[in-house]
């Protein structure tokens, strides 16, 4: 007869074994292993603390327009290029696109003052023009990431000439989502009661990228402060998959500092404001009007994204007055 | 618990009353005791002292009573208006005299801003409380469902996988609710007020010692940014040979 223990015996035992392998493995790994952004580029333009890179081209050409990513301020724009067998960037060239990718590096306090004019009318009017010269045409493709949506939707209302084509992923669009922290907590429903952007910015110069991280953690305090690291358990006997996650434990905790006015404006006027949809906000002097915008758009977006709720994406349905507008979850 | 913490205090008040009444009641019935006035003015302050204390516990009571986290800062006659609004944190605000007045009054500052902070990070962390206990509930809750359901509570991986869902679940609901938002508010606003107030007391001492500090660092940095942005302006106007 079998023991009533023998079980839980057997389980502890094969978590021993587990944990001991994984231990070996770990030991076994150096910080240089841990690699992100497998595809080779080349860095094709500077300004200022930005770089744009072109990744190396593997397949022929099927088409003549290149493809320029603009990622989010927030964490490292090689999340779409994370390794060899999971990279968007991979996937695009072995399509035939010619892909750039704007990298807004590390902001220091000499970056402090830049605004968001700087971020869309400075910085990703200058790699679009450099693309756009070097290929000899008057507009691109446009990819754009998270608040890279948001800003790339911003460009393409203030220079649709230069946007041929603009795919927007998991884009907040409408800020005014009651039923999510992130934008709670930003401040959607109760304005500076919940956070005095204008006091964290006078306090803090730039915002730093270990303070945004920790509000990220608290969204889900318990599964991704403590159940993603009892999971480890579970995984890490397997080499790749140990070496995968801390991949994504580099990315995740690689975040750089914010410059403080960008910050300030994209809290107050989005977040808090919630200015896009109502086409209220201004760069540069500039309104933005979404329905300015004339390329088509292909608006993907993720059904259990906590940080961006699907109904914030597709309200670009409603600021851009249903014209050329495809979803895809 | 209140009505046990009045009673108390109350006995507290009598005695003290009837001290006074005993050790200088002759003389004061007479008007001869020069100490008469000064007895008086004593009595009075221990009574203002223990109507302070009674009213700073009442809340307090009231908090354990209920696990109400923000009794100790909502509305007025609570622990935090009484303790140091109406005594040490009047006094940050009153003018003061002389050469070191300006000085003064900003370390009075700081200190007004350091004094704000703990009970706005006390109601935050009282918050976080809060939400642990209302979580153990559902965790219980959804045990009894799971266990109704006739699922096997196999190992203590599944446990706390039940336990991070139910929690995240219940710290969403929670945080989302706009008291909690308002607490949280306090206290992110409270601290970078006192870091505020932190880095202008840094300022003084650094240019005392004639060093560079953090508000004349980023005039520079922004001068720099205001011409760098005017270069590349200028630049965009030059022809393409020449830029």
């Amino acid at each position: 007869m079998q023991s009533p223990f023998q079980p839980a015996f057997e389980q502890t035992l094969l978590m021993g074994q587990k944990i001991a392998r994984g231990i070996a493995y770990w030991q076994s790994f150096r910080e240089d292993d841990i690699t992100i952004g497998a595809t080779p580029k080349e860095a094709v333009y500077q300004e200022d603390r930005i770089t744009l890179y072109r990744f190396q081209v593997g397949a022929e050409h099927s088409s003549g327009i290149p493809l320029l990513i603009v990622y989010a301020l927030i964490n490292r724009p090689l999340m779409v290029d994370l390794q060899e067998d999971r990279s968007l960037v991979a996937n695009l060239l072995n399509l035939g696109l010619d892909v750039y990718l704007i990298d807004w590096g590390y902001p220091t306090r000499t970056d402090r003052w830049l605004t968001l004019d700087d971020y869309i009318n400075g910085y990703i009017n200058n790699c679009i023009d450099f693309v756009c010269k070097t290929h000899g045409l008057s507009s691109i493709n446009l990819l754009g990431i998270c608040q890279g949506g948001t800003f790339s939707l911003c460009y393409s209302a203030l220079y649709p000439e230069k946007v041929k084509n603009l795919v927007v992923m998991v884009t907040p669009v409408n800020f005014h989502m009651n039923n999510s922290l992130l934008n709670q907590l930003g401040g959607c429903t109760l304005g500076a009661e919940a956070l005095d952007v204008d006091l964290l910015v006078k306090a803090q110069g730039n915002i730093p990228g270990d303070y945004l991280n920790a509000e990220f953690v608290m969204l889900k305090p318990w599964q991704l402060g403590v159940q993603k690291y009892l999971n480890l358990f579970d995984i890490m006997d397997d080499e790749e998959k140990l070496l995968n996650f801390f991949r994504m434990e580099k990315w995740i905790f690689d975040s750089p500092d914010q410059a403080g006015e960008a910050y300030r404006q994209f809290l107050k006027d989005f977040y808090q404001g919630n200015k896009l949809i109502k086409g209220e906000v201004m760069l540069g002097g500039k309104r933005v009007d979404l329905s300015n915008i004339t390329a088509p758009i292909l608006n993907l977006y993720a059904e259990k994204d906590h940080l961006v709720p699907p109904a914030s994406s597709l309200a670009l349905e409603q600021g851009k007055r249903k014209k050329n507008v495809a979803m895809r979850c | 618990m209140n009505t046990l913490m009045e009673w108390g205090i109350d006995i507290l008040q009598n005695c003290f009353a009837s001290s006074m009444r005993n050790d200088h009641g002759a003389a004061s019935q007479l008007g001869l005791n020069p100490w008469n006035s000064i007895d008086r003015g004593l009595a009075a302050s221990q009574n203002v002292c223990l109507k302070t204390v009674k009213v700073a516990l009442i809340p307090a009571g009231q908090s354990m009573e209920m696990a109400n986290h923000t009794s100790w800062l909502t509305g007025g006659g609570n622990v935090w208006n009484q303790l140091y609004e109406a005594t040490l944190g009047s006094l940050a605000q009153v003018p003061l005299l002389g050469q070191g007045r300006e000085l003064n009054q900003r370390v009075l500052r700081a200190v007004d801003a350091l004094a704000r902070l703990y009970p706005a990070s006390l109601a935050y962390q009282g918050l976080l409380i809060d939400i642990q206990r209302r979580s153990f509930e559902a965790f219980l809750d959804e045990l009894i469902v799971i266990t109704d359901r006739g699922e096997p509570l196999t190992n203590w991986v599944y446990l706390q996988q039940v336990w991070s869902r139910v929690a995240d679940q219940v710290f969403e609901e929670v945080m989302g609710s706009r008291a909690a938002l308002r607490t949280r508010g306090q206290f992110l606003n409270a601290m970078n007020s006192y870091k505020i107030h932190q880095q202008e007391l840094m300022e003084i001492y650094l240019s005392l010692l004639n060093l560079p500090t953090r508000g004349e660092i980023d005039d520079i940095h922004q001068t720099l940014y205001q011409l760098r942005k005017e270069v590349k302006q200028l630049r965009k106007g030059l022809p393409e040979e020449v830029a």
